[in-house]
Order: structure tokens, then C-alpha cells, then sequence
């Protein structure tokens, strides 16, 4: 805005300077494209946000009716109704045993995988990385159930280590490539000079190359927390009817409830997510995440 | 060298190869104790490779490294009595400077009263104690740099290796740096290898330089010496301004470009010299070119005009036109009106046959200073 105005107050000076209609029509080219990418955030925030406040509607609506535009009768009602679901509290407890479980797990299997891919010259590097990018290119639901047949032989169907296998999947790309841009981003000459003035290998690994790229790895945890908290799909088809996650738990409050209690559970649920967001939001926005998929 | 002590580093037969090439071809230097050493050469020389094989960060494929009598050869580097100040000065950017100086120290599992008391020498040495507390990103570039030198020596290391530490400052705080940089090394009197492409900043700074090219050393010598006698075309060409140019020699003088323009030599600068000796590259100084008002009287021909002058202060450096196709540089009294036409002369005067030496109108003036394969290659031109 502050630019549109700047040109819009020189631009009768700069016209009577100079006859020329170069510099009027240069401000004018300015104008259009600042209306054309307004209109285009306002969309974009429309169609994001848009349905979010529909659902916080929801969620505090006694009487909705069409065509009024916000509810005719508020009421807490339905949150009552959710808090007082016996599988709620499990379902919380159980999203929040997963949730570490599976970044944990995540971080100790895929960060030892980003450092090499970032510092050793790997074999077909670009090609395993396209692979584990690829998880996410295929509809989920079709991996699961393939999945789910080598489960079943396995006899991993509902136990616990097969949720948590079943969700690091979809965690594996951000904790590999977030990671390997993390570490590759480390110059290589700090780690020469901790060599050069008598660090070990490994005491370089944790005193310069870790705490440089932590960001990054940060970054990459919270992402991972993140997915796995809110995975469905393969909890449902692992999990089911042992661990019931609060993902799972939607589906069945989308199948027995009115919309109402469906709303006010999704408000719960992305509490953490939002609050998580949040604090990560500078390194997220600081370019870790836009490093990270860079091949 | 006649004295049996060791040296402060003795390099022998190093080799490396990258790939295909041979970046290193098989190079012997030896370097004494509480000396500076400047390897000088431009990119893709060698000279950085060879700075990082001290230092252990690269694996020779051939040849053997020893300081101070000691085989390190096959050391990694924190096993190394070496300290190296980096290009970018790779400070670590989590680490306050005391931290950053301390760190090797701490590796060594020194006291703490110990530690504190050698930071605060080492980075009042570099005149940063009023800094210790800050973040390298906080520092300039001239800062980081002395940051740099001070977490070098503060390990009193047996070698300090320095990979072009002036190139990311600006030219008037480089000089400043340099000179600050060879103050410390003499205090502490420690063997320091300095790799640079600057050839002003070698030879103001080293006791001697390695000229490197193509992953050879051209010459090891004296800053002084390797200044008046470039033993190759090479050297002659990369070390100091030099008027360098294709010609022959005649009576009296030398014939040079396409025109065969007459340069006239002073008495005596061409006496080893016959007329068959045929096409060479000459090479003259600046300050060996005599300009002087053509009507002053000077020898006939060597007749040019001044096409350019660059003040610099007591001298002024001249552009001299002979003929359409030839031209030299000079050094000449700034209140000397050369605006006419001018006559000049060379007083000075070195030959180069297939890039090496074969001539020079001054040998050298102390015989132990002469090499024996130059003054070898100067008699057969005789």
C-alpha cells in the first residue's frame, strides 16, 4: 500500500516535469498489478480461511438455519456433548503417545540418512530422494492397503508398533529433506576449522555441524509431529479397534453425529497444530522449509 | 641448506591428484623455522590444494609432509600441530569470539583460569579483548579476520597455514591487516605458510615466496631476488610490472613487435647477448626504462611518444607509443615535461627462450644468491 501511494503522490509532479506519459503509465502498470494481486490474496484467504470460520461457527452454534448468515442461537452445547464422549480423553492421550513416539523414531531413522545425503557423495542420492517424495505422491489410501495385506502376515495389524510404522511413513520426507538442506547449508570449512584446532570427527559433528543446522531439524520435528498428529487414514486401517487416535475418532463423529459435534472435535484438533505453527512459524518462514525441497 | 636443524616444515615429492588432474605435480619446498613462506600463483595453481594437504584436509596421493622433523603425513588434522586461518575465516556463527578462540583449548581439557588467561592474550594480540563477548555475525570483516588469526594462535601452533586471509577485505584495510599479520608471526616467531594470488601482498610480507603455476613451483627465492631475477617467463610476467615483449637483438639495442621498432640498450646491457641468439621474449622493469625529451640528446632512435600518464605521487607511470605496433610502460620524474616527442633507453634487461631464463644484463650480485640451473642456462646462451 505504502508503494501505491508514494507513486500516486509524485506522479502529478514527475507529469508536470516532464510531458512524457512514460512515468503516468509506468504507475498506472504498478496500480493494476497491486489491485490484480490484492484481489488474488483476498481469494486465497477466502478459500483457506473461509471454511476454518465456518467451522468455528459450527462449533458455537445452537440454531443455524439457511439462509442467515450466522447462526440464529448460540450455544455450548455440542461441547459439552464432546467433552463428555468416553472415547474422547483415550483419543487425546492416544494422539500424544503416537505423536512423539513416531517423530522420535522419525528423526533417529531419517537424520543420520540427511547428513549423509548432505555431506558423503551417495550413489543414486537424487533418485532416493525423489522416492521418498514420491510416498506422498500417490494417493495414501492404495500404499495402505497394500501395506495392510504385508501387515496382516506380519501380524502387525492393530498393535501399537504398527501404527507407529504406518505414520512415520508420511513423515519420512520432511524429516530426510528438511534435514539434508540443514546440514548441507553448514559450511564445510566450519567443520574443517573444529578439525583444524583438534575436534574429533564425531565432537565436530555435535559442537559446530548440530547446533547449526538445529533450525532446520527443528523444523523438520515439528512438521513430523504435526503429520503424524493429524494422519488418519493409515491409523483407521492399522489402528482400528485398538488405537483409535483423534483423526480416527472424527470419522466417527462425522458418521454418527450432527455437524455441530464434528466441528467443535476439529476445533480441538488443530489446537496443537496451530499452536505449534505458530511457534515455529519464523524458522518455517525463514527458509528452512523452502531449502528443504530444493533437489 | 648447510645447518642440520629441521626444518620448520619440509614438503617432498607432494603429489595430488582431482580426478584426471594432476593439481599438485610432485612439489619440494622446505620451509624454516619462525619463517614466512608465501605460496603465490593464480587460481587453479595448486596453491590452495597444497595448503590444505598440510593442514590434513586433503590426502596427498604422493610425496611426504613433515614439521618440525615429524612425518604428519598420514594425520587427520586435529592431530596436526597446525592452525589454520581460513578464506572466509570459518568462525563459528553460535559461538561468541571468546568461545570461538577457546574452543581448541577447551578440546584440550586445559584449566579454566588457563584457558581465560591465554583467550584474553590471544585477542588482545588482535587488539579484540573489548570484543569477547559478541557474535562473529556482530563483527566486520576486518574484525572476523583478527578473530580468526587470534583462534589460530592461541594454540601455539608449530605452523600457521593462512588461505588468502586478506582477499575479502577492502585494499585499504588489507594492507593495514597484513602488516599486523606479519608483526604477529615475527613476534611469536611461528613457521607460517601464506597462501595468496596477490603478488604485493607476498612480497611485503614473506622472508620468501614460491611462485606457483600449473601445480609446479616456478621459483623459491627472496622477495628481492625473485623480483630482479625471474628465473621463467612466468614469474617474470606475474611478479611486479614488467614490460614484457617478442623481439630480437641488434647493435646497440633490441628490435621488438611487428614493426620491428628500434629499442635502444644502454652500454654493456646487451653484452652477453649476440645478434643470433634470435626471437626472445624481453622482459624490462619500468623503473629500467630511461624516458628523456627526445631533444635532450639522447642515442639516436628508441624516438616514442607518450600516450598516457598515471600520476602516483613522486613518480608517474608512463605509456610510451614506438611506432604503430609496439609500446612500453615506464616509471619517470613526474617534473619532467614529456608531452613532446621522447627518446628511450633500457638499462635493464632479461631474456626468456622457451619460458626460461637465458639472459640477464645484471647477474646477481651475491654469487650464493644465483641458482646453479639459471647460471647454467645463462652460460650456454653465451
Amino acid at each position: 500500500m505504502s508503494v501505491g501511494a508514494t507513486v500516486a503522490a509524485q506522479e502529478p509532479r514527475i507529469t508536470l516535469d516532464q510531458p512524457t506519459a512514460r512515468v503516468p503509465r509506468r504507475a498506472r502498470r504498478i496500480t493494476w498489478t497491486k489491485v490484480v494481486s490484492t484481489i488474488a490474496v483476498v481469494l486465497l484467504f477466502v478459500f483457506i480461511f473461509g471454511p476454518l470460520v465456518w467451522l468455528l461457527l459450527w462449533a458455537f452454534a445452537g440454531v443455524w438455519h439457511y439462509p442467515s448468515l450466522l447462526p440464529q442461537k448460540w450455544s455450548l452445547s455440542w461441547w459439552r456433548q464432546v467433552f463428555n464422549y468416553p472415547q474422547l480423553v483415550r483419543s487425546v492421550e492416544l494422539s500424544f503417545l503416537f505423536a512423539p513416539t513416531v517423530t522420535a523414531l522419525s528423526a533417529v531413522v531419517c537424520l543420520p540418512a540427511a547428513y549423509a545425503f548432505a555431506r558423503f557423495r551417495v550413489p543414486g542420492r537424487r533418485a532416493l530422494m525423489i522416492t521418498l517424495f514420491s510416498v506422498n505422491a500417490f494417493p495414501k489410501i492404495g500404499l495402505y492397503i497394500t501395506i495392510a495385506t504385508l501387515f496382516f502376515a506380519l501380524h502387525l495389524m492393530g498393535t501399537f508398533f504398527g501404527v507407529v510404522l504406518i505414520q512415520l511413513l508420511g513423515t519420512i520426507v520432511f524429516m530426510t529433506w528438511i534435514p539434508t538442506a540443514a546440514f548441507a547449508a553448514v559450511p564445510r570449512a566450519l567443520e574443517d576449522a573444529a578439525r583444524d584446532v583438534g575436534a574429533s570427527r564425531l565432537r565436530t559433528f555435535f559442537s559446530v555441524t548440530l547446533p547449526l543446522a538445529a533450525p532446520g531439524i527443528f523444523v523438520a520435528m515439528v512438521l513430523s509431529f504435526l503429520a503424524s498428529l493429524d494422519e488418519a487414514q493409515g491409523t483407521f486401517l492399522v489402528g482400528i479397534p485398538n488405537y483409535v487416535t483423534m483423526p480416527v475418532q472424527m470419522y466417527s463423529l462425522v458418521s454418527d453425529y450432527p455437524p455441530e459435534a464434528a466441528a467443535v472435535f476439529a476445533v480441538l484438533l488443530s489446537i496443537p497444530s496451530v499452536i505449534l505453527m505458530l511457534l515455529v512459524r519464523k524458522h518455517v518462514m525463514g527458509g528452512a522449509l523452502a531449502r528443504g525441497f530444493q533437489v | 641448506m648447510t645447518t642440520a636443524e629441521s626444518h620448520g616444515l619440509e614438503i617432498t615429492g607432494l603429489t595430488k591428484k582431482l580426478g584426471e588432474n594432476t593439481v599438485v605435480k610432485g612439489i619440494s619446498l622446505s620451509v624454516r623455522r619462525g619463517e614466512l613462506v608465501c605460496l603465490l600463483g593464480p587460481s587453479g595453481c595448486g596453491k590452495t590444494t597444497t595448503l590444505r594437504m598440510i593442514g590434513g584436509f586433503l590426502q596427498p596421493d604422493g610425496g611426504r609432509i613433515a614439521i618440525d622433523g615429524r612425518d604428519v603425513t598420514e594425520l587427520p588434522p586435529e592431530r596436526r600441530p597446525t592452525a589454520m586461518v581460513f578464506q572466509n575465516y570459518a568462525l563459528w556463527p553460535h559461538m561468541t569470539v571468546y568461545k570461538n578462540v577457546a574452543y581448541g583449548l577447551r578440546l584440550r581439557k586445559l584449566a579454566k583460569s588457563e584457558i581465560d588467561d591465554r583467550v584474553a592474550a590471544a585477542l588482545k594480540m588482535v587488539n579484540l579483548d573489548q570484543k569477547a563477548n559478541r557474535h562473529p555475525g556482530a563483527l566486520s570483516g576486518g574484525e572476523q579476520q583478527r578473530v580468526a588469526l587470534a583462534r589460530a594462535i592461541v594454540l601455539e601452533p608449530a605452523l600457521l597455514l593462512l588461505d588468502e586471509p586478506l582477499s575479502n577485505l577492502d585494499a585499504k584495510l588489507r594492507v593495514g591487516v597484513r602488516e599486523e599479520i606479519r608483526e604477529i608471526q615475527q613476534r611469536l616467531s611461528i613457521t607460517t605458510v601464506f597462501v595468496t594470488h596477490d603478488q604485493d601482498e607476498a612480497l611485503s610480507v614473506a622472508d620468501r615466496i614460491a611462485v606457483m603455476s600449473s601445480g609446479d613451483i616456478e621459483q623459491y627465492s627472496d622477495p628481492d631476488d625473485l623480483y630482479r631475477h625471474p628465473e621463467s617467463r612466468f614469474v617474470a610476467g606475474f611478479v611486479g610490472a614488467m614490460n614484457i615483449f617478442e623481439g630480437r637483438v641488434t647493435t646497440g639495442g633490441v628490435l621488438v613487435g611487428a614493426e620491428d621498432a628500434f629499442l635502444p640498450c644502454a652500454e654493456g646491457v646487451l653484452s652477453g647477448l649476440r645478434a643470433e641468439a634470435g626471437n626472445l621474449e624481453l622482459a624490462v622493469r619500468l623503473e629500467d626504462v630511461s624516458v628523456a625529451p627526445a631533444s635532450s640528446g639522447g642515442p639516436s632512435g628508441g624516438a616514442g611518444r607518450v600516450v598516457r600518464q598515471v600520476p602516483h605521487g613522486h613518480f608517474k607511470e608512463v605509456l610510451i607509443e614506438l611506432g604503430k605496433q609496439a609500446s612500453l610502460r615506464a616509471y619517470v620524474d613526474p617534473d619532467v615535461d614529456l608531452s613532446g616527442p621522447v627518446a628511450v633507453t633500457v638499462r635493464r634487461l632479461l631474456a626468456y627462450r622457451d619460458g626460461e631464463l637465458v639472459y640477464s644484463s645484471h647477474a646477481r650480485d651475491q654469487a650464493g644468491r644465483r641458482s646453479e640451473a639459471a647460471a647454467a642456462r645463462v652460460e650456454s646462451a653465451r
